[in-house]
């Protein structure tokens, strides 16, 4: 029994196999799947519909048959494997290490070349993706009529509107509460004074709109980081990881922006790029299209901290939180559970109250939730009542998307009182 | 097609289109693929029936699907067929933790179980490798097994009842929550059939306390031999872990490259997985001997996991050994053999032996302590050349299996998979049966077709029947006294030499158009029960009562068509190898002979038969009778894994066999076991033992009164201790006693035993002494003598057992006793309540009244019954009455066609 693993007791290559990968990149991918079914029951959208098709195992079936030419990929299927949230929950427990990611965004990519999305919902998206979000002029533009639309008033009659328009009524309701102005334009700003003594320097990764909406995310980001002998820096010409445009397959752009965010880190010369977003810190870590990954490190911030060691001197936080773990983080950046609760655990007086589920999807997949009201909405619901189960005040959650999100559900759930914030902001406010 | 059944399911719940129909082609097992007509899936019970009666109707076959981790191929569709999935019907229905029983829904995840009461100390006990994954639904359909089953049994033994939609679209209901020992097992008949006799649509099922200590050892060795010497010496020795898993080295290699790894090193030849679990106090003793074990057999390296966390890693590891094949190649053909223990390592060579001459990738990754085999085929199956190779060494490495004394599939089932194989180990009469049973309960074979068994033009035809016991010049012997009186036997009763006589006896019989019913010593022919006086049963109660006969017994004495045949003569071992834990004996063998002969060993098997009671072996499978330590070991059932046995015609037939796991074909030995001679002649019976515990230790105590005796036996109970027999004891004359029984290693015992003295303290109790073996032995004896009415039973005396939750026996006894007391009958009344498993065991005395006066008890009984049966499951049965009144006291539990269905079963054994 000396064989070695992989041995090759038959020819390797099957004529055939080059033109599978031909009509979908990741293709071989699909092979790892020895359709053994435990990702089954980690996958959110399975569990509203029951259906196979809603389930990693059914959709990598699709894709893979779909590639061998033995299926008709009909609209039905193609609305299965549109309703994966990417959440990546299912590559943590595949025993085959199965890259659900990748094989999807390559997927995605494929089928819209094939056939482009039409509708209103899909040139609004094509829209955003492509023209708003690369430009931060543009998204400073909208933030900052998305503050004077929810400080007018007129937000209000727009709640009227979407009563008639159901599709605005999801956007209306998402929309985060904008910071005002002088607090938005964090990469304009002047730097701070550099550390004398600094342990690290570090980039600060800002997003594409959360450079505007979660302003004070960065800022508590960066005040941590200082108090923990950080030195951070923002460059300024860095822009979108990428990631929405990874979900909806469109590569190329993704690929242009993650060359463009390549280039403006290394320029910076900065010992690691610390994203507080974990969607960005996913797409960061992982090139897409199999490009060559940054040549310095990108960690997620809690990572970072944990990594380097916190420092900085903590008070006492009389509050009741419980923590949501990110899928991007647990699952897209493999960064456990644990770190973020034992950073949060240093709180003299903070009382964590563990969350039920809290590594399952809330449905917010970027724009998922905008399209897929249908998974997302029962998705939200349960995450929801999790949250209710534990009687917290705070909910902690580490991306930008999540925290609009479970915003909108607990403010549907006649949850006002409970506050969404990323766990960074709760180290800042126990900084003492 | 689909707009018609449109009509009894939402459009939503349907589907339809045909390429998503395609992910349901296959379960865990890919080789076969045939996609669905539709699939329906189901939310709750009546959209089951709904579906099912329209497949019915429109005779459209149909199949279950719970999660699809099936890896025989069961939930694979045929062609034109509805899939019926019920992986939405999630709800687990209530939790009754003090009776430690679960109702839920066919869709449940086995582990979401085990979650809702890891919390409270429980768990769900069977825990298959994709336990994440799979559904009890499909666990039930295939009686899966996993690898903590060595110790706690695999899933037929925690299934206490099922509610299923029989292929006709009619609901039934089999077994209960309550204890009911005897009677056909329709459960366990129900488990394993792999969907062929329906949907199961609920599933009431034993939750197990959680063990107080476990401790995992890794056992690395750089020979798989040594591996395997560790295991069977462990075993030897009389040590029962929890779990003893071998991977081999592709195995370990794999799972290190995956998100699984579990620091097992790569440069091993095979590591050994050993977990213990039970005690704290009796750890150590385990721990030294097992290392002791470990250490002679020169590992390379022993790790231990004490704390959860490190443990999680090792097993970690284990569970996702299959899924991590998927390195390997592309492709994954899972086999599941499973051999007797000493075999082994000798068929795992042949195992090798066999990829290499097929130049396939084969790892193996194997349950070591149930012989349950585990090689792993990895290859690429758009290579059509090497998958027609990959089947053809997998059939040759079953074939290693069988021919080792093993069998094709230890937990995966038959499926589509090992279709073709089943004649490995049935031939045409063995699989004619199972198909007669099959054709009972789906005459038109419309619940999961084609699984399971070959076509009929490839059934293998019957060996003649090689000498088997017996075998000198016809004889007869006298009747015995219970004989003369239950079954009107006056004449000589013959008595068969030959297992070829027997068939003779049979044919004659049968062409002179009368029924020969079996007997063995006759020392328990005491009653029988006709059909029609026990209506309303659920099934499992076929002679209902305990009716019957010290040899196996009888089927309907009063037709004087009706003959006794004795197979007492039919006796003698006809396989026994001490290091398998299994024996194979002749149904005549005297129970008393077989008792000595494993004791010998250091063996038994943990059943107790009061002193003097006699009888053979077969009789004792026919009654299936509840001991004193039937709570902590299971029913006769329990041990029994392979029956041989001769139906109508004097056709003989095997069903199971000598391997401790085995799912190939119906479970029909389980059958067997309480069909009080209904299902004609019990040939020879297999069975799984036990060693004889270190320590066997017997205590009882007196209580002032009934409520302060049968609290502490609920204290006893609710502090999770495990004694193999709890009993409160009460007569007429005399106060209640409490009295217990502890087996185990020997500091497991005197733990045990200082924590039920502790829960003493404070009340008002006065202990006796305690005894040891081998008095101890003869004390359960004594409690099993109980239900025994003797040779010569004295006149007035009846006996009842009364099947109750736990929880409600001490209130149901004290009902019976007040009533009781209202008549004045004056006579003396035994109370036995068994604290673990809620039977209850009533012994009457009316002296100064005719026998028949203990009959008046009867209506008591009935009353009382009826009462608890309007908020608990409850249920009856007369163990012995000396007037021949023979009624089963009412169990009106369940109003379904499950008598009906026994009925049909029983015909099945007899054209």
């Amino acid at each position: 029994m000396s064989r070695t693993l992989r041995e090759p007791t038959h020819a390797p290559a099957h004529a055939a196999t080059t033109s599978f990968t031909e009509k979908f990149a990741e293709y071989t991918r699909t092979l790892d799947c020895v359709h053994c079914g435990l990702c089954i029951p980690h996958c959110p959208t399975h569990g509203v519909s029951g259906r196979e098709a809603d389930s990693p195992r059914g959709r990598i079936y699709l894709m893979r048959a779909w590639a061998e030419s033995t299926l008709d990929l009909t609209a039905e299927a193609q609305t299965h494997l549109s309703r994966c949230i990417v959440c990546r929950a299912c590559e943590s427990v595949c025993p085959s290490g199965i890259q659900m990611g990748e094989m999807m965004e390559s997927f995605r990519y494929e089928i819209g070349k094939r056939r482009p999305p039409r509708g209103l919902a899909a040139s609004f998206s094509n829209y955003f993706l492509r023209k708003i979000v690369p430009d931060r002029g543009r998204i400073e533009r909208l933030s900052d009529l998305l503050e004077i639309y929810q400080k007018t008033g007129a937000s209000a009659v727009m709640g009227l509107l979407t009563r008639i328009v159901p599709p605005l009524a999801r956007i209306h309701a998402l929309q985060p509460r904008i910071p005002p102005r002088r607090v938005r334009r964090i990469a304009d700003a002047a730097p701070p004074a550099p550390l004398p003594d600094a342990r690290a320097r570090v980039g600060l990764f800002l997003g594409c709109v959360a450079a505007e909406w979660f302003a004070p995310v960065h800022h508590a980001t960066m005040r941590v980081l200082r108090k923990n002998g950080i030195d951070v820096v923002v460059p300024p010409d860095q822009g979108c990881c990428g990631a929405l445009h990874r979900h909806a397959g469109l590569l190329p752009d993704a690929k242009e922006l993650w060359e463009r965010n390549a280039q403006v880190f290394r320029n910076a010369q900065v010992d690691a790029v610390v994203v507080n977003a974990a969607g960005c810190g996913a797409s960061l870590k992982d090139p897409p299209g199999r490009l060559d990954p940054f040549d310095i490190p990108v960690r997620d911030i809690m990572e970072l901290l944990d990594e380097i060691g916190f420092q900085a001197p903590l008070r006492p936080l009389a509050l009741k939180i419980t923590i949501d773990h990110p899928c991007h983080l647990v699952h897209g950046q493999r960064v456990p559970a644990e770190v973020v609760e034992n950073l949060l655990a240093r709180i003299p007086s903070l009382e964590i109250v563990r969350l039920r589920d809290s590594d399952r999807c809330c449905g917010a997949g970027g724009t998922y939730n905008l399209f897929h009201p249908e998974m997302a909405e029962p998705i939200l619901d349960d995450k929801i009542r999790a949250i209710r189960e534990t009687g917290a005040t705070v909910v902690a959650t580490g991306n930008p998307g999540c925290a609009m999100q479970i915003r909108y559900g607990l403010d549907r759930a006649g949850m006002r009182g409970v506050d969404v914030v990323h766990p960074i902001e709760i180290l800042d406010r126990a900084l003492e | 097609m689909a707009q018609r059944l449109e009509s009894v399911l939402p459009r939503d719940r349907l589907v339809t289109d045909p390429a998503e129909l395609r992910v349901y082609e296959c379960d865990g097992l890919p080789v076969h693929r045939q996609p669905p007509r539709f699939v329906a899936l189901c939310d709750s019970r009546e959209e089951v029936v709904k579906v099912v009666r329209w497949c019915a109707r429109e005779r459209v076959p149909f199949i279950a699907r719970g999660a699809g981790t099936g890896l025989s191929g069961g939930a694979t569709p045929v062609p034109g067929a509805v899939l019926i999935d019920v992986n939405r019907m999630r709800k687990i229905r209530s939790i009754d933790l003090v009776n430690r029983i679960a109702v839920v829904e066919p869709g449940v995840i086995n582990l979401h179980l085990s979650q809702a009461v890891e919390g409270a100390g429980y768990h769900y006990a069977p825990d298959p490798s994709s336990q994440s994954a799979c559904t009890l639904g499909g666990n039930i359909a295939e009686n899966s097994g996993g690898p903590h089953c060595l110790k706690y049994g695999v899933t037929s033994d925690h299934v206490l009842a099922l509610e299923v939609v029989l292929p006709d679209g009619e609901m039934a209901r089999l077994g209960s929550a309550v204890a009911e020992p005897g009677g056909l097992d329709l459960v366990s008949l129900f488990t394993g059939s792999e969907g062929t006799f329906g949907v199961i649509t609920e599933i009431t099922c034993r939750l197990t306390p959680k063990p107080e200590a476990v401790r995992t050892y890794l056992a690395i060795y750089d020979s798989m031999a040594a591996a395997c010497r560790t295991v069977s010496e462990i075993t030897r020795q009389g040590i029962l872990p929890v779990a003893l898993e071998i991977l081999d080295q592709r195995t370990i290699r794999a799972v290190e490259a995956s998100v699984y790894a579990a620091g097992y090193p790569a440069n091993a030849a095979a590591v050994l997985l050993i977990e213990l679990d039970g005690f704290e106090a009796g750890m150590d003793q385990d721990e030294e001997a097992i290392t002791r074990i470990v250490q002679a057999n020169a590992p390379l390296e022993m790790r231990s996991a004490r704390d959860p966390k490190e443990r999680t890693m090792l097993w970690k590891g284990r569970k996702g050994a299959f899924g991590a094949m998927g390195r390997v190649d592309t492709d994954l053909y899972v086999l599941d053999g499973c051999v007797p223990r000493t075999r082994l390592e000798s068929t795992l060579e042949q195992v090798y032996e066999i990829a290499d001459r097929h130049r396939v990738v084969v790892s193996n990754v194997f349950h070591a302590g149930d012989g349950n085999l585990h090689p792993n085929i990895s290859y690429d199956g758009r290579n059509a050349e090497l998958t027609a190779r990959v089947l053809a060494a997998g059939e040759e490495m079953l074939q290693a299996c069988v021919d080792a004394g093993g069998t094709i599939s230890g937990e995966h089932g038959i499926g589509i998979e090992k279709r073709e194989f089943m004649p490995m180990i049935y031939d045409a009469n063995d699989l004619g049966l199972q198909v007669a049973i099959r054709d009972a309960i789906d005459p038109q074979h419309l619940a999961n077709p084609g699984k399971i068994f070959p076509d009929r033009s490839a059934w293998p035809a019957p060996k003649e029947a090689v000498n088997g016991p017996g075998g000198g010049a016809p004889r007869s012997r006298s009747p015995s006294a219970h004989e003369r009186a239950f079954r009107d036997a006056q004449a000589p009763i013959p008595c068969a030499q030959s297992i070829a006589e027997l068939a003779d006896r049979i044919r004659t019989a049968e062409s002179e158009g009368r029924r020969v019913i079996p007997a063995g010593t006759g020392a328990h022919a005491y009653a029988s029960m006709p059909h029609d006086d026990h209506g309303g049963g659920d099934g499992k109660a076929r002679g209902g009562s305990k009716a019957s006969g010290g040899g196996k017994d009888a089927g309907e004495p009063k037709d004087s068509a009706l003959s006794l045949l004795s197979t007492e003569l039919l006796e003698g071992i006809a396989e026994y190898e001490p290091g398998d834990f299994t024996i194979g004996v002749h149904a005549g063998t005297k129970l008393d002979d077989l008792e000595r002969l494993l004791a010998g060993n250091g063996q038994e098997i943990p059943w107790d038969t009061a002193s003097g009671e006699g009888g053979t072996v077969g009789g004792l499978l026919a009654r299936a009778p509840s001991g004193p330590r039937y709570g902590r070991y299971g029913s006769i059932g329990t041990f029994l894994l392979g029956v041989e046995g001769m139906r109508a015609r004097g056709e003989r037939y095997k069903a199971g066999g000598m391997v401790v796991k085995n799912v190939s074909g119906y479970q029909i030995w389980k059958l067997l076991a309480g069909s009080h001679g209904a299902l004609g002649f019990v040939l020879r019976a297999n069975f799984k033992l036990r060693p004889i515990p270190e320590r066997r230790l017997a205590r009882a105590a007196v209580f002032r009164d009934h409520e302060e005796a049968h609290a502490f036996a609920a204290a006893v109970r609710e502090h999770r201790l495990e004694p193999a027999a709890l009993f409160v004891v009460e007569s007429s004359s005399g106060e209640p006693m409490a009295t217990w029984v502890w087996e185990g290693n020997a500091p497991t015992v005197a733990w045990q035993d200082q924590q039920a003295c502790d829960l003493l303290a404070g009340r008002s109790a006065q202990l006796v002494d305690a005894v040891e073996e081998p008095q101890a032995r003869t004390f359960l004896r004594r409690l099993a003598s109980i239900a025994f009415p003797g040779t010569t039973p004295p006149p007035g005396l009846g006996i009842a057992q009364l099947s109750l939750l736990p929880s409600r026996v001490s209130a149901v006894s004290q009902d019976i006793l007040s009533a009781l007391e209202k008549t004045q009958d004056g006579g003396e009344l035994v109370r036995a309540s068994d604290a673990m498993t809620g039977l209850l065991t009533l012994r009457w005395r009316i002296p100064e009244k005719d026998d028949a006066g203990a009959d008046r008890i009867l209506p008591i009984l009935s009353r009382s019954l009826a009462r608890e049966n309007k908020s608990n499951p409850a249920a009856g049965t007369v163990l012995y009455l000396p007037s021949q009144a023979r009624r089963k006291i009412v169990s009106p539990l369940h109003a379904f066609p499950a008598e009906g269905l026994a009925r049909r079963i029983e015909a099945a054994f007899h054209t």
